[in-house]
C-alpha cells in the first residue's frame, strides 16, 4: 500500500506500509483473479495459474503489480514463470502474510 | 545562455494496425478489454520499403516547413533500426533534409530513453556554443524487428518519428538532467541476432512463451514483467532524483509526461509516485509504444489540446531498453 504524504514545501515521501495477515490464501486468489481481469473454473490451493483464463505477459504484470502494491514484494519474471499452483504464489509471497498460514 | 524547445512535428507511417485486426488474426483477447487495459486501440506500421530514416524525414520536413533549414547547426538522429550498419542514417538524412554541409550529424542508439538523451546532447550542444539549432529526430520501427506470431509486442509497439527542434534562447528552459544505466538488464529488451555479436540466422528455432507467443533469436525478444519490474524499481527514485536537483517538488510541476509504455505500466508508477492523476498525460491510443517518440509525441499533443500551456513547468521520464533512463525538467 503506497501511502503518498504531501506536505508543502517537503519533498513527496513513498511510505510503504506492510499489511500481514490481512487475508486468507482463498480471499487472496479471488482478489488476484478479479483485479487482474483473469477467470477460473476452480479457485483453490491446487489452482495451476497457468491454466487461467487470460493468463499471458500482461497478466503477468498486471499480478506482479497486485502483489507490490497489496504485500510489497516484488516477484521477478523469472520466479513467476517458474510457479505451479496458486499455492506456489502465496509461498513465493510468504505464507505468514496470510490469516490461515 | 539556455536551450529551449521552440517546436515539434511527428509522422506516423499510413498503415494501420488495430485491435479488431489482432483479435481476428490471435483469436485470444478481446479487443476492448486489452484497449481499457493497455491504453492502445491502434498502432500505426511501416510497409516494407519503409525505414525509420523515412519516417524521420517526413517528421523533419514537417518542421522545417516553417523553418529556415541553413540554420540548423547540428542533427541528431536517434533510432535502433539504422538503414545501415554504415554509414550514420543522420549523414543520409543531411543529404535528404539538404542541411548545410557544415551541420554536426550523427546518430545515436537509444529506446525509450532516447529523447531524453537528445534534449540532454542538444542542450549542452547549445551552452558549449558548438550550435544554437539543434534538429532531433527521433524514429523507430521494432515492428520490422518482431516475429508475425508475437501478439504481445504485435500488440505494444507502434512506428513512428518525431523532429524537435531545440534552440539557443537567452534564459535556459531545460533544467538539470538525471540520466542512468543498468546493463544488466540488457538481455530483457533485445534483437539478439543480426549485428556483430551474433548472425543472423537462416531457419531460426522458433520458441515459444508460457502465453503462446512465438519469435526467433532474428526477432525482437521482451521480457514484459522484468521490464516492468525495473520501471516500478527505478523511475519512483528517477523522478525523486530529478526533482531534487532542480529545486522542486511535485506540487511545483504543471504536467508530468512519461514514456507511454503503455497504459496499465505509467498508471502504476503514477499511483506509485503519488502524481495527481490531472497533471498527468496518458495517451498512447492512436499509436501504440513508439519507443523515443512517445514523450515528444505526447508533448506535441497534450499541447495541442492545451493541456501544456506556455508557462508551464514540465517533467518529462523517459525509461527502457538497456537498462537507460533518464528524466528533466522543461519549461514551454
Amino acid at each position: 500500500v503506497v501511502l503518498g504524504s504531501v506536505i508543502p514545501g517537503v519533498q513527496q515521501l513513498l511510505i510503504y506500509k506492510e499489511l500481514e495477515n490481512i487475508m486468507t490464501k482463498v480471499e487472496f486468489y479471488n482478489e488476484l483473479i478479479n483485479q487482474c481481469d483473469l477467470s477460473a473454473d476452480e479457485i483453490a490451493d491446487g489452482t495451476n495459474i497457468k491454466d487461467i483464463d487470460g493468463y499471458d505477459s500482461l497478466a503477468v504484470m498486471t499480478m506482479i503489480a497486485f502483489i507490490d502494491e497489496k504485500f510489497n514484494v516484488k516477484l521477478s519474471g523469472k520466479q513467476f514463470s517458474e510457479l505451479s499452483t496458486l499455492y506456489s504464489l502465496a509461498e513465493k509471497i510468504g505464507l505468514e502474510k496470510f490469516q490461515d498460514a | 545562455m539556455g536551450a529551449k524547445i521552440k517546436s515539434i512535428e511527428y509522422y506516423l507511417p499510413d498503415n494501420i494496425l488495430s485491435n479488431d485486426d489482432l483479435a481476428n488474426e490471435f483469436n485470444r483477447w478481446e479487443p476492448s478489454k486489452i484497449e481499457k487495459k493497455i491504453g492502445i486501440k491502434e498502432r500505426h506500421i511501416v510497409s516494407e520499403s519503409e525505414t525509420a530514416a523515412d519516417l524521420g524525414y517526413e517528421a523533419a520536413e514537417k518542421l522545417l516547413a516553417n523553418t529556415d533549414r541553413d540554420q540548423i547547426d547540428a542533427l541528431l538522429f536517434c533510432t535502433q533500426s539504422p538503414d545501415y550498419f554504415l554509414p550514420a542514417s543522420s549523414c543520409v538524412l543531411q543529404e535528404k533534409l539538404k542541411l548545410r554541409t557544415s551541420c554536426a550529424t550523427f546518430d545515436f542508439n537509444q529506446g525509450c530513453s532516447g529523447f531524453i538523451y537528445g534534449l540532454a546532447i542538444a542542450k549542452s550542444f547549445i551552452n558549449t556554443n558548438l550550435a544554437k539549432n539543434v534538429l532531433l529526430i527521433t524514429a523507430e520501427t521494432y515492428s520490422k524487428h518482431i516475429y508475425p506470431k508475437d501478439l504481445a509486442n504485435k500488440t505494444i509497439f507502434g512506428d513512428g518519428a518525431a523532429a524537435t527542434l531545440i534552440t539557443e534562447e537567452k534564459d535556459e528552459f531545460i533544467q538539470n538532467f538525471v540520466l542512468g544505466t543498468d546493463g544488466r538488464g540488457y538481455r530483457n529488451l533485445i534483437v539478439p541476432n543480426g549485428a556483430a555479436r551474433n548472425h543472423y540466422q537462416q531457419n531460426a528455432e522458433v520458441f515459444e512463451t508460457d502465453s503462446g507467443d512465438q519469435y526467433t533469436e532474428n526477432n525482437l525478444f521482451m521480457n514484459g514483467p522484468e521490464i516492468f519490474n525495473f520501471t516500478i524499481e527505478a523511475v519512483p527514485k528517477t523522478i525523486s532524483q530529478c526533482l531534487s536537483q532542480n529545486n522542486k517538488t511535485i506540487d511545483d510541476i504543471d504536467f508530468f509526461i512519461f514514456h507511454q509504455a503503455n497504459k496499465f505500466m505509467i498508471d502504476y508508477l503514477r499511483k506509485k509516485i503519488s502524481i495527481p492523476e490531472e497533471k498527468f498525460y496518458s495517451n498512447m491510443l492512436h499509436t501504440g509504444n513508439t519507443v523515443s517518440s512517445t514523450i515528444p509525441i505526447a508533448l506535441k499533443d497534450a499541447m495541442l489540446t492545451n493541456q501544456v500551456k506556455s508557462g508551464n513547468t514540465i517533467l518529462l521520464c523517459g525509461f527502457g531498453v538497456g537498462y537507460s533512463w533518464g528524466a528533466t525538467i522543461i519549461n514551454i
